[in-house]
């Protein structure tokens, strides 16, 4: 079963909350508003490549876990 | 307003400084002032009246810092300094005015359309007009670039709204009218506040004779989007529509022109356009130090909504809290040499398109028509010379360029257009 794997880059999070609206199961803001991943692997799903596309400043990116892939295009 | 160096911020009386000015940013040098008050008072209070004033804030952290907490730093109180200590109509009716959470549930369907692919459709017309804009220059001959350039924005949004072409260069005039309308170059004889408020009339007269049409042929555009997005369950009522073409129409039509403006000023007077005309890799770096070099949004404004501190001063609450993005982009902590345009800047975080919950939403197509107009001109000029002086807009909210006139070299041997 595929896995997809999300990291946040959080120098570049500019805590615009636009991940968290959009996909609020897989992302949550910390302290200083800067998004951090719910879980580091996920099943696959739409929104998530929705919220990683729509960063304003890129910072999400969801690559298949076992090949590394970029899942956003 | 200059975007070089500042001459002698050592000189700078802080006292004596009236940021709100107008005439400072046509005639002064706005960096000297925002160099001495990060020097010697970063968070900064200018006083407009009696216990009246506002705070401005000029270090990049601290600006950071206000951007990013909307619950102590409300944008509902309105963000334009011109307006400070009146109600802003517009409260929570529209994007910019509204804080979250009722401003994410509007901006959610707003940032799905402009994103990405979005801006990608639009490529082929950006291209196109940026075509336009230049092709005048190409027998060598002066253009003034500085009004030419103004065609491009409307393209954005023209297409975006699904708006007839024809409409598109007076929606240009109205949008510069409502926004610096203290400048000589828009201004009617009958003085600033008439032409602000005559822009403001047709403009909302348009989009609501726009809208009454669209609700009976919705689409996949902007305006059809507000006209359906639901918010805490309701439809946006008549004025939040406008109130948002409103906005949306500002943000992109003042804006992305000062870019290229204020960075061919630089690259023409540094000798510096070939180094970076010639190095097409450097396309995506140099348009990000364009922006950070160009900051067109001067400031914004929040209120506090509880006392708190800032730079080690103390905000009351109430109090009006101004942050000066060119500030912020020039402040040495962050960005070495601010002062040089270096095209190949890493890193470069400048907050152009500002920080937190209302960070530009129309980002991906500004950068993306940006891109456009730099490797247009870069394949078609080799270099540019100055062809007269350079005049600066008198408004303390766009950092702006009226006149530019400029002659380019045309490349021998290029592809025709
Ligand atoms: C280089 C070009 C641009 C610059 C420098 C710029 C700058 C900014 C800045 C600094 C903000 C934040 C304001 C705040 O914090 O209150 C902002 C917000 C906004 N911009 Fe832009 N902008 C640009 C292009 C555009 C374009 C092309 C559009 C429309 C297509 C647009 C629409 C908006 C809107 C609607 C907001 C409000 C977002 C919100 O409150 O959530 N901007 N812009």
């Amino acid at each position: 079963m595929t896995r997809w794997r999300i990291t946040v880059d959080q120098d570049r999070c500019v805590g615009s909350a636009t991940c968290t609206s959009i996909a609020p199961d897989f992302f949550t803001l910390d302290g200083e508003d800067r998004s951090c991943p719910a879980a580091a692997e996920v099943a696959p799903a739409d929104r998530l490549a929705d919220a990683a596309e729509l960063c304003p400043t890129s910072a999400i990116a969801v690559v298949d876990a076992e090949t590394g892939l970029s899942q956003v295009d | 307003m200059r975007h070089t160096a500042p001459a002698d911020a050592a000189a700078v009386d802080l006292d004596a400084v009236d940021l709100r000015d107008p005439d400072l940013y046509r005639y002064g040098d706005p960096h000297a002032v925002w160099h001495a008050m990060r020097e010697r008072d970063p968070v900064h209070w200018q006083e407009t009246g009696p216990g009246t004033g506002f705070w401005s804030v000029t270090r990049y952290r601290d600006v950071e810092k206000v951007l990013r907490d909307a619950r102590t730093f409300t944008s509902e109180g309105g963000t334009l300094l011109t307006l400070l200590g009146q109600p802003d109509p517009a409260s929570r009716q529209q994007l910019s005015t509204t804080d979250p959470p009722r401003h994410t549930e509007m901006r959610a369907p707003l940032q799905r359309l402009l994103a990405g692919r979005t801006a990608d459709r639009h490529r082929d017309r950006v291209r196109a007009a940026a075509r336009g804009i230049l092709a005048p220059a190409l027998d060598g001959e002066p253009i003034d670039f500085g009004v030419a350039v103004h065609q491009l924005p409307v393209v954005m949004f023209g297409t975006l709204m699904d708006l007839p072409e024809p409409d598109w260069t007076r929606l240009t005039e109205l949008a510069e009218m409502a926004i610096a309308p203290d400048d000589p170059v828009h201004q009617l004889p009958s003085g600033a506040a008439a032409t602000q408020h005559r822009a403001h009339r047709e403009l909302f007269a348009y989009f609501q004779d726009a809208a009454t049409a669209r609700r009976k042929a919705l689409g996949e555009d902007l305006l059809s989007v507000l006209l359906t997005m639901t918010v805490e369950g309701e439809p946006l009522d008549r004025g939040a529509v406008m109130a948002n073409c409103y906005l949306m129409l500002i943000g992109s039509t003042v804006t992305v022109p000062e870019v290229p403006k204020a960075a061919l000023v630089e690259l023409i007077e540094s000798g510096r356009y070939a180094d970076w005309a010639e190095h097409p890799e450097l396309l995506e770096t140099g348009v990000e130090e364009a922006l950070r070099w160009a900051s067109p949004a001067n400031h914004v404004l929040r209120y506090a909504t509880a006392p708190t501190e800032l730079g080690g001063k103390r905000i009351a609450e109430g109090d009006g809290v101004v942050v000066w993005y060119g500030s912020a982009n020039r402040d040495e902590e962050i960005f070495p040499d601010p002062y040089t345009f270096d095209v190949r800047r890493t890193p470069n975080r400048h907050l152009t398109f500002g920080s937190g919950p209302h960070y530009c939403v129309g980002f991906a197509i500004a950068r993306m028509t940006l891109r456009v107009l730099f490797a247009e001109m870069f394949a078609a000029f080799s270099d540019f010379e100055l062809a007269g002086p350079v005049e600066h807009i008198a408004s303390n909210f766009v950092a702006g360029i009226t006149r530019l006139p400029v002659a380019g070299k045309p490349r021998p041997g290029r592809e025709p257009w």
